[in-house]
């Protein structure tokens, strides 16, 4: 992940270096921004919190100490604004609007055609899943998103939740458990 | 047929690369022959698979642009808040600031009348009445006032 050269970019943006700042964002830009959507899936939402993580590493510049790799500590600041957010509780009882991507692939026409239903389905199997991780309880869903989607170990995900590494290893073993469950219900059978 | 498995927790923790080489030889081997650590092991997979198939949100066109306008805003509001600080307690020390480097400067110009020798006013004055020789008679005394005294003084010297 190079975070050696991470940690030296924000050490230099500490020192006043605005340059090592933007390498630092353009490097980060998306990943962030994916975190946050995949908390929310709701693109408005995942731009203005991941801008908010960027504000909050801007405004942290100089009194950044490197005591984790800069990943960890970006993903930290990512997973406390989202769980802030979430615990704000705008989005405990969302509706899903027909114009969302998810509403549109749960009110498209139905062309009978078999590539066509394969489409469907994938569509369908996508929402059910968004649907799924957006239901976690805001740690599990946290846990499981840094795991699956951003490869960090638990005890990397332990200093983002602050919580133990086995605290962690049960947040993940229950998220995905839950998430299996759903889809199998769903489904009607094993995953 | 046995539905749990003891080790099956296990696997999540085979999965993610966190067992030892050691611990993670042992779980493979369970797997080879345990049917309920392979059914789940293929859950776990399937599972991988299908949050894989998640596409990522690509970058807004004017997030760039938004964000940075967001760091001006930030940069002059903490230029202007900085100001503001400074004003809003700094009325007192603006009013305070001068009248102490009065009283200073005007306690030091006093000291240094006292101290240092008669003014052009008393040196003019003794010289009128022959009393420059004696300079602490002069200075100490109120020459106006104190004029018989000084006569006095002198006659008795």
């Amino acid at each position: 992940m190079g975070n050696e050269t991470d940690i030296d970019l924000m050490l230099r943006f500490g020192n006043g270096d605005e340059d090592a700042f933007r390498s630092l964002f353009m490097a980060y830009r998306k990943k962030i921004i994916n975190y946050c959507y995949r908390f929310f899936f709701d693109q408005g939402m995942a731009e203005e919190l991941s801008q908010e993580v960027f504000m909050k590493v801007y405004k942290a510049g100089s009194h950044y100490r490197p005591d984790a790799g800069f990943s960890t500590w970006i993903f930290k600041i990512a997973t406390h604004v989202c769980l802030n957010e979430l615990r704000k509780k705008r989005y405990r009882t969302r509706t899903v609007s027909l114009d969302s991507e998810e509403g549109k692939a749960a009110h498209e026409v139905v062309d009978p055609s078999p590539a066509t239903l394969d489409v469907l389905e994938g569509k369908e199997q996508k929402k059910k899943i968004m649907t799924a991780i957006r239901d976690l309880p805001g740690k599990q869903r946290a846990a499981v998103l840094l795991r699956e989607f951003h490869g960090f170990s638990y005890k990397e995900i332990a200093t983002q939740l602050g919580q133990s590494e086995s605290s962690v290893k049960t947040l993940i073993f229950r998220g995905r458990d839950t998430l299996k469950h759903v889809l199998h219900d769903e489904r009607g059978e094993d995953l | 047929m046995n539905t749990t498995c003891k080790h099956s927790n296990r696997l999540h923790l085979l999965k993610d690369g966190e067992l030892s080489a050691e611990q993670s030889r042992s779980m493979t081997e369970h797997l080879g022959d345990c049917p309920v650590c392979q059914a789940e092991w293929q859950s776990l997979q399937s599972l991988s698979t299908l949050l894989g198939g998640l596409e990522d949100m690509d970058v807004p066109p004017d997030y760039d642009r938004n964000f940075w306008k967001k760091v001006d805003h930030y940069q002059s509001k903490r230029l202007w808040n900085f100001f503001d600080g400074w004003s809003g307690r700094g009325w007192r020390m603006a009013v305070a600031s001068p009248l102490l480097v009065a009283m200073i400067f005007g306690a030091g110009l006093y000291l240094s009348i006292r101290n240092f020798g008669p003014g052009t006013d008393e040196i003019s004055l003794s010289e009128q009445m022959d009393l420059l020789e004696d300079f602490d008679v002069v200075n100490n005394l109120d020459l106006l006032e104190n004029w018989d005294v000084i006569n006095q003084m002198k006659e008795d010297s």
